[in-house]
């Protein structure tokens, strides 16, 4: 039994499975985990995937807007009920082009581990 | 095949590719811990189904307002935790997840056509009491059910038997 081949991979969510194309943007560690969480949920908090990742704000913000800028993520911002000051919750959700392009790039990154030689051309 | 922007970047390795894995499974299983939901989410959720079924049973314009009611709290219920837990889950994670909530579903249903029955049957009012304890004990049972069913299917999207 080899546990690695069908890891973080979501069918149920995804539909089926994706056709394997490596993505770089995604792949980067930090935006890899990023997608892998919201992949599991609808939307996350910011503050819940900052401090379930372990990053700086800074580091979470920067990546998030390159997944942003590439269409991959959607944030939503939103007066927090829970607080007194001004501040706002920032609400992220994959887009249903993330949804695919990562689901991709899983099947990818399972191919690569089971050494399929054609991935990453 | 590839949408990769800087081909000159060399490719993961296998083991690269499979601790990228790993730290994806690390990952949802901590999600999964995180999904826990409160004492009082599925005990208020239970209430509400009760209410419902009660307002089936009851006559003309009390027994309407009861299900509106219902129907406009559940939103609130839901608002509530999503903005104290931040995490906003409306889906079933999975095949296992779907069923369970197919079955809440099903089980929810027909104690609110019983709720009708006894009305039909112009049994007394305290009837319903039944049906509606049981909406609650199934809710509040199959609920947890259904929460751990739906934290094992993100820790773990590929059960065993699909993995080789």
């Amino acid at each position: 039994m080899n546990d690695d081949v069908s890891r973080g991979h979501s069918p149920a969510r995804s539909g089926g499975t994706p056709e394997p194309e490596f993505h770089e943007l995604i792949h980067a560690p930090v935006r890899l985990r990023i997608c892998g969480l919201l992949r599991g949920v609808d939307e996350i908090e910011f503050a819940v995937l900052r401090d379930t990742l372990q990053l700086k704000d800074a580091n979470l913000s920067k990546n998030l807007k390159l997944l942003s800028d590439a269409g991959l993520v959607s944030t939503c911002k939103e007066f927090s009920p829970v607080r007194n000051d001004a501040r706002r919750l920032t609400w992220v959700s994959l887009t249903v082009a993330g949804h695919a392009a990562f689901s991709a790039h899983l099947a990818a990154l399972r191919a690569i581990a089971d050494g399929d030689p054609a991935l990453p051309s | 095949m590839s949408s990769r922007p800087d081909p000159g970047a060399p490719p993961p390795t296998a083991e690269e590719a499979r601790a990228a894995l790993d730290a994806l499974d690390a990952d949802a299983a901590q999600l999964a811990g995180r999904l826990e939901s409160p004492w009082w989410y599925h005990l208020t959720l239970g209430i509400l189904a009760a209410g419902a079924i009660v307002g089936q049973s009851l006559p003309g314009i009390l027994g309407i307002t009861m299900i509106v009611l219902v129907i406009v709290c559940i939103p609130f219920l839901m608002r509530a935790y999503t903005s104290r837990y931040r995490i906003s889950m409306t889906r079933p994670a999975g095949p296992r997840s779907r069923r369970m909530l197919l079955l809440i579903l099903a089980v929810l249903a027909l104690l609110m056509v019983s709720g009708v029955a006894l009305k039909l049957a112009a049994l007394p009012q305290w009837w319903v009491l039944l049906p509606a304890t049981l909406g609650v004990a199934a809710t509040v049972l199959l609920g947890r059910r259904y929460d751990a069913v739906l934290r094992s299917e993100i820790a773990d999207p590929h059960p065993s038997p699909t993995r080789r």
